[in-house]
């Protein structure tokens, strides 16, 4: 019944517009003039002048027309373009060759070559022979005004990039400053150049740390970098073969006064070494004690929940960042499970009610659940 | 109560790296229903939530039986191989690859685990080339012949190995798509490459060699080849497949071509910079130290030297507002400027 | 639940030449609300939803299908070897035959054009039929 309703308010609906909109149709249009005459001539236009422009062998330039054509009686083929009305014409200077591909069995096609004797097609598999086709500005000035030419794209984004750039540098010194004013706690350096080099080598292990490498890679690439620049030196004449040697092996030494003495924690700060063994040892002791500090399913107190992070936080122990996720989701669950005691029978003033489905019965059910269940 | 009453579970002839490290998704494979739940999803809500097939608790031991006496039965043809045979390796490989290619749990490592595969067992190598031809290999070749790489260095290629390709420019480390057009910055120092082989290969030798073949060559109004970058007599396994600044920091005759960025001169457009990778039948001979950069003949090269090219890569460089500062820092004098336009008439 | 019709109806019986408004193509916005209502209550929408499995079901999946495959392709090869082998030793008693008499062999062999199935002949299953011969047959008169 309900839908017959529905389908009459559309086939009333339909018959309106109908209505509405053919009126027309009740008018009629008598005929008051004889139709047009059926003679046949009168149709011949002027010749489109069509055919080739450039015969075999011929010299053309760039964009000169080689051959008028209605559809592709010829494809362009080496150094040819096609237009929109199948016009072939020279993309390089050169001479035109009329040609057969047996790429193409079916087709014939028109080339260009850049050499009078060349003959098309060229073989498959040599390189092609190419233009380079630009004069060399010998005139400095010239030159230089060439080389300031920006495009507007660029002359748009460059300030913005620049500026970019600018502020990056800005925070990668003052990261450079902070590093090298904590350096002195773990190391003791004597010349303010050396203590310069540590800091920036810790600068740079920092940014591969951050960049997802691990510690062992961000130390090599950063040596390794380092060293890189003392060759490029080398290669520049700007020091000698001796003194190369004599730089590179002072920085592997500062390397790895540097890397026995100062680490990373998660957080990228800066901390004593610990070798793998002890801050295993030390993550062990750290797990025992959250044993023992954390009883399971038990309301926890705001002196507990600190007394975790500190522990998951401390240096000593080195914990990753999920690694102390992990363990946070163990120790401090944000509410504790279901059981006697931690849920209440009748909603009270201070209860949290948490509304779920349940998937066996397809209900939704209503658990309170006092204060203590949940992390404070 | 484990599915598994046959090869597959047992692991004194197999390798242990075919199966699943993870446990509760080894459980899960090896019984008929899941009893830990859906291991693979993460959320607790869509672990309660989740549905299994019906019916395919009691299908899948069957199918699983059908399948490990299978395997059985192609392991012990490998076994009755002859072993003095000119093509045993190759038919104990391609055996080795039909007994294990439908385990379960070689099937869920190959499918979602793609990054951690031990390369030395056939299957996962027959699994990886599959996933390499599907879309890198597809994709390589478009851009080599695109860019008209081949035949500009070399007459043509059939891909062997897959060749990733990445630049030490910044802190992050990201594989380069065939093609991509990369600033000077980004190629101021040397790359790594990964060449995985997809067959079995314990210390082969290979060659890398970083080609330009746009630069401009003014007397013949065309472009020569410039040589980049040539490292030789790399060895490369199935476990070790990385050629980086490690590997050439400890073996420094590997590199008989210094590292040298593609520095571009202004209006010279775009230009291609091709890697090839070659296997060598032995050590390199015709590669001396510091070889000629400019007008270098590749073919004649690969010809002299017997080397048969197995992957490639190419990416793209054009000069930019930085390129004066890496031609500074390798202590190159200034670049040419070109005039911006084409002539359109022949210059002689 | 669809409200009254907003537009009240604008010609009737009444044709005359009326300037009005353009009316635009398709039906008016209330016709054409109905029209989508019934769209969404139609059959079309009542397909069930892709299956998500979980990765390892996936796999399990796949591993059915893959058994399934391999037992039938086991059986394909198993009756394709049965053919064949029929199919040789008929070849070979044609060639004892052959040997053996000319004659015979000409005649087992000989070509029958126009000649055709019996009409009674039953036609040939693999299986004789579950509910044998229907006795009681009558045929249906006309």
């Amino acid at each position: 019944m309900f839908s017959s309703r529905i389908v009459s308010l559309v086939c009333n609906r339909v018959k309106t517009s109908l209505s509405v909109g053919h009126q027309s149709i009740f008018q009629v249009r008598t005929a008051t003039k004889r139709a047009g005459g059926s003679r046949t001539h009168m149709k011949d236009s002027a010749g489109r002048r069509l055919g080739p422009k450039k015969h075999e062998g011929e010299s053309v330039e760039v964009g000169e027309i080689i051959m008028r054509q209605r559809g592709t009686k010829w494809y362009p083929g080496e150094n040819a373009g096609i237009g929109k009305d199948h016009t072939i014409f020279a993309l390089e200077p050169g001479f035109v060759r009329y040609y057969l591909d047996p790429f193409h069995p079916k087709r014939k096609f028109i080339g260009v070559v850049l050499r009078e004797g060349d003959k098309l097609p060229y073989p498959h598999f040599d390189p092609r022979k190419r233009r380079f086709g630009r004069f060399l500005i010998k005139k400095p000035e010239a030159a230089e005004a060439e080389l300031e030419f920006q495009s507007r794209k660029e002359s748009q984004t460059l300030p913005e990039l620049l500026k970019g750039a600018e502020e990056r540098q800005q925070k990668r010194e003052a990261r450079l400053f902070e590093l090298k004013e904590q350096l002195s706690q773990f190391i003791e350096l004597e010349s303010e150049e050396l203590k310069n080099l540590a800091a920036g080598r810790l600068l740079q292990i920092d940014r591969f740390l951050r960049g997802g490498k691990s510690q062992e890679d961000a130390r090599f690439h950063t040596t390794y970098n380092h060293l890189y620049d003392l060759k490029l030196q080398l290669r520049r004449n700007e020091i000698s073969q001796e003194q190369h040697d004599n730089l590179s092996s002072q920085y592997k030494s500062l390397a790895e006064s540097v890397d026995s003495n100062i680490m990373f924690d998660a957080f990228f700060d800066l901390c004593a070494y610990k070798t793998p063994e002890t801050i295993k040892s030390n993550q062990e002791a750290a797990i025992a004690e959250l044993d023992k500090l954390v009883i399971p399913n038990q309301p926890r107190t705001k002196e507990l929940k600190e007394q975790v992070f500190a522990i998951l936080k401390s240096q000593d122990n080195c914990f990753t960042l999920s690694q102390q996720l992990a363990l946070k989701r163990k120790y401090l669950k944000p509410v504790l499970p279901e059981v006697d005691g931690l849920v209440l029978d009748k909603p009270d003033k201070k209860a949290v009610a948490i509304t779920k489905i349940n998937y066996d019965t397809r209900r939704i059910e209503t658990v309170y659940r006092p204060k203590e269940a949940f992390l404070p | 109560m484990s599915v598994s009453k046959g090869v597959w579970s047992k692991f004194v002839k197999r390798s242990p790296t075919l199966a699943l490290r993870n446990k509760a998704l080894r459980t899960a494979l090896l019984s008929p229903d899941l009893p830990s739940g859906p291991v693979s999803l993460k959320s607790k809500a869509s672990k309660r939530k989740y549905q299994s097939i019906e019916g395919l608790d009691q299908i899948y031991p069957l199918a699983y039986e059908v399948l490990e006496k299978r395997s059985e039965d192609i392991y012990s043809k490998i076994e009755s191989l002859d072993k003095n045979s000119p093509t045993y390796a190759e038919q104990k490989e391609e055996l080795e690859i039909a007994a294990e290619k439908f385990n379960p749990e070689v099937v869920y490592m190959a499918e979602y685990m793609k990054n951690s595969l031990d390369r030395t067992q056939p299957v996962f190598r027959h699994y990886l080339k599959k996933t390499w031809e599907g879309y890198s290999k597809m994709l390589l070749m478009q851009r080599l012949e695109t860019l008209a790489v081949i035949p500009d260095t070399l007459p043509t290629l059939e891909p062997k190995v897959e060749v990733k390709l990445k630049f030490p420019h910044n802190n992050q480390d990201r594989w380069i798509e065939p093609g991509t057009l990369l600033s000077s910055n980004v190629t101021k120092m040397p790359p790594s490459l990964e060449v995985i082989e997809f067959k079995e290969s314990t210390g082969d030798l290979y060659t890398v060699l970083m080609v330009d073949p746009d630069t401009p060559d003014l007397a013949q109004d065309s472009y020569s080849t410039t040589l980049l970058w040539g490292v030789k007599d790399v060895k490369l396994s199935n476990t070790d497949s990385m050629i980086d600044a490690k590997k050439l920091m400890q073996n420094e005759d590997c590199e008989f071509v210094e590292y040298l960025p593609p520095v571009c001169e202004k209006n010279t457009g775009k230009h291609r910079i091709a890697f090839w990778v070659f296997r060598q039948d032995g050590p390199l001979e015709n590669a001396p130290k510091g070889l000629r950069r400019e007008f270098f003949k590749i073919r004649q090269f690969v010809e002299d030297n017997k080397l048969t090219p197995v992957g490639a890569h190419v990416i793209r460089t054009l000069w930019d507002r930085n390129t004066e500062n890496v031609r500074k820092m390798y202590g190159l004098p200034e670049g040419r400027v070109f005039t911006r336009e084409r002539v359109p008439y022949l210059k002689n | 639940m669809f409200g009254a019709a907003r537009t009240v109806q604008k010609s009737g019986a009444n044709l005359q030449f009326v300037r009005t408004k353009r009316i635009r193509a398709g039906l008016d916005p209330v016709a054409q609300r109905v029209v989508t209502q019934l769209s969404v209550i139609s059959a079309n929408r009542k397909m069930p939803k892709m299956l998500k499995l979980s990765k390892e079901d996936f796999v399990k999946h796949v591993t059915v299908m893959r058994a399934w495959g391999v037992v039938r392709k086991e059986k394909k090869q198993a009756e394709e070897a049965q053919l064949k082998q029929q199919y040789e030793s008929i070849k070979e008693a044609n060639e004892d035959l052959k040997h053996v008499s000319q004659k015979l062999f000409e005649a087992a062999n000989k070509l029958e054009i126009g000649k055709r199935f019996p009409l009674e002949l039953r036609v040939p299953t693999e299986y004789p039929s579950r509910s044998g011969w229907f006795y009681d047959y009558t045929p249906r008169k006309l």
